[in-house]
């Protein structure tokens, strides 16, 4: 516990406010006295400060998890979205009718940052090259896009959120990357994107956050360049990364 | 003080934003039943006389940075209404029997009645934020929504830290955690995001929001200490609420956070005490004690100071968030809404 000082601040009683017939006048006095005040070392505005930015930096954490969440309204919808969709509007409540609305709107305007998670099913997690599996999801495979356009010589990290939504622990994995490409058969290494951490395990129903990093090379010439991250002993988890080099 | 001369041009502009954002929110309520009961209330808390400044702060800001109120207007309501919303549980979360000068829906019909009045806003605040799609489209839609609901998080999550306080009779707390409760239950939804989201829609989105945090932030918590302020000194019939109510109700002002640190053993004993019994036997004898104690202490003057300071260090900020806008009346006013947060005496 923090104890408060005494008598941080003359009181505001001792402060003389200005006052004039004109309320102009009156209000830059006003202004004129608080900036005086701010002007202070302020102990509570330093410490505002302070908790505004660790909340900040909480926040981060929970846009992440809002992301995980799109995870699963991608699930129902793929199953086949317009059928869902008409069956909760034939039978549902108008206040359902409106929250499905604005999921809609969220899945539609934010299906990119919707792919940035990928799940892993159950079939996957039998990992091995000798288990025989099942040819991917009709969703087809998972698109990380690079939001903004990067320079060359620039890094970018994205955070890639993996859900294990099978009943089994995973392998410990990790993922390599192949070169990126563009239309115009330009390369960049694969040397250049690396995965932070580097081998990870994801226990049955969590998920697990890896981040990667791509470094774009000096000199590389500006276009779309695309490329596949692919899980080792996990043959169906596997992303196409795309980014913009400006 | 006679606020509506020294204050005239900004409750004048609070008055124009106000009369445009009850006209959206009333034309969102269904005609139709069930009205006695549910329709007919909602407008209960908006209509009274509260100074319309959630709604007021984000159709200024779009205004401030180019944008019309008409593309701003939807939001104003929504967040207008997941205020009042807010208001309507908070009366029966604090068995409040007034709200700006009239009884409770809680006090005048049921706890059961006005939950569910209240529950009604909240969705009446989403179907305004849906109508958002054909106005801003898509991706701005979603932008507010996204701001939205980062707003009405912060607040319950605000809301639960006091509640816990209150509950468990929590009495060591610092000048930090008032600070960070006070960010979360008012800062971010009365001021920090309705001007991210004004700018947002001003801007279609190219506005860096995060410009606005610490501007909204220290308006925020001035706006908020002056509120407990005059809950403790205010005049009954200006404020609308009982006098006093915080202390009847062991609310973790930052009065009472002062008082609590810088007390002696003895006093501090029994306040927890006090602090300690149900709201219904607590004796007026203590409550008066106590704020004797907070005038003794100079926790008044404390928390007067810490308005001033904080306020100050807004106007500072005032100048980073919207400096680089062209003058105009509604920039004029969120600029001298700041002194107005300290110096309303309602």
């Amino acid at each position: 516990m923090t104890q408060l000082p005494e008598n941080q601040q003359a009181p505001a009683t001792e402060r003389a406010v200005p006052v004039s017939n004109e309320e102009k006048t009156r209000t830059s006095g006003q202004l004129d006295m608080l900036l005086g005040v701010a002007d202070t070392t302020s102990r509570i505005v330093q410490r505002a400060a302070s908790i505004l930015e660790e909340e900040l930096a909480s926040g981060i954490v929970a846009a992440r998890q809002i992301e995980q969440r799109f995870v699963d309204v991608e699930k129902v919808r793929s199953r086949d979205p317009q059928e869902v969709m008409q069956r909760f509007r034939r039978d549902a409540h108008e206040v359902v009718d409106i929250l499905i609305d604005l999921v809609s709107v969220a899945t539609t305007s934010l299906s990119g940052l919707a792919q940035r998670a990928i799940t892993i099913s159950a079939d996957a997690v039998g990992g091995g090259a000798g288990s025989a599996k099942p040819a991917p999801s009709a969703g087809g495979i998972p698109a990380l896009t690079i939001p903004q356009p990067i320079k060359p010589g620039e890094r970018v990290e994205v955070p890639m959120t993996l859900e294990n939504d099978s009943d089994r622990t995973t392998e410990m994995f990790r993922f390599i990357s192949s070169d990126l490409i563009n239309p115009d058969g330009e390369r960049i290494p694969a040397q250049q994107i690396t995965f932070v951490p580097d081998t990870i395990t994801i226990e049955p129903h969590k998920s697990a956050t890896i981040t990667v990093s791509i470094v774009v090379p000096e000199g590389a010439p500006s276009g779309v360049y695309s490329g596949l991250l692919q899980a080792t002993r996990l043959n169906q988890l596997r992303a196409v990364v795309t980014l913009q080099v400006a | 003080m006679t606020a509506p001369r020294r204050f005239a041009y900004v409750e004048t502009m609070l008055e124009r934003y106000k009369a445009a954002t009850m006209e959206t929110l009333l034309a969102l309520l269904p005609q139709k039943e069930p009205r006695r009961y549910l329709y007919d209330l909602i407008p209960s808390y908006p209509l009274r006389s509260g100074k319309g400044l959630r709604p007021g702060l984000c159709l200024a800001t779009c205004g401030a940075f180019g944008g019309p109120t008409e593309r701003a207007i939807r939001t104003a309501a929504a967040i207008e209404l997941f205020h009042n919303a807010f208001l309507v549980h908070d009366d029966i979360e604090d068995g409040s029997e007034y709200r700006r000068g009239a009884p409770t829906l809680n006090t005048a019909y049921s706890a059961a009645i006005a939950v569910n009045v209240g529950d009604a806003m909240n969705v009446l605040s989403l179907q305004a934020l849906m109508e958002n799609l054909e106005y801003l489209g898509p991706q701005l839609t979603w932008r507010v929504f996204c701001e939205i609901e980062h707003m009405v998080r912060q607040s319950v999550e605000g809301q639960a830290m006091e509640l816990g306080w209150v509950h468990e009779n929590v009495c060591d707390l610092s000048e930090d955690d008032y600070l960070r409760m006070t960010l979360k239950k008012t800062c971010w939804y009365t001021c920090i995001h309705p001007i991210r989201i004004g700018s947002l829609i001003a801007t279609a989105g190219a506005v860096d929001p995060e410009r606005f945090n610490r501007f909204g932030y220290y308006m925020g918590a001035a706006f908020q200490i002056q509120d407990d302020i005059l809950n403790l000194v205010g005049e009954e019939a200006k404020y609308g609420k009982e006098i006093g109510g915080d202390i009847w109700e062991g609310k973790r002002t930052l009065m009472l956070i002062h008082l609590l640190n810088v007390c002696n053993a003895r006093e501090k004993i029994r306040i927890q005490r006090f602090l300690a019994v149900p709201r219904a036997r607590r004796s007026v004898n203590e409550v008066r004690w106590i704020f004797e104690c907070m005038q003794v202490y100079g926790s008044i003057d404390f928390a007067r100071s810490a308005a001033r300071q904080l306020a100050g260090a807004a106007l500072r900020e005032f100048v980073v968030a919207f400096g680089d806008q062209p003058d105009n009346e509604h920039k004029r006013f969120v600029g001298e809404l700041v002194l107005y947060m300290i110096e309303r005496d309602l």
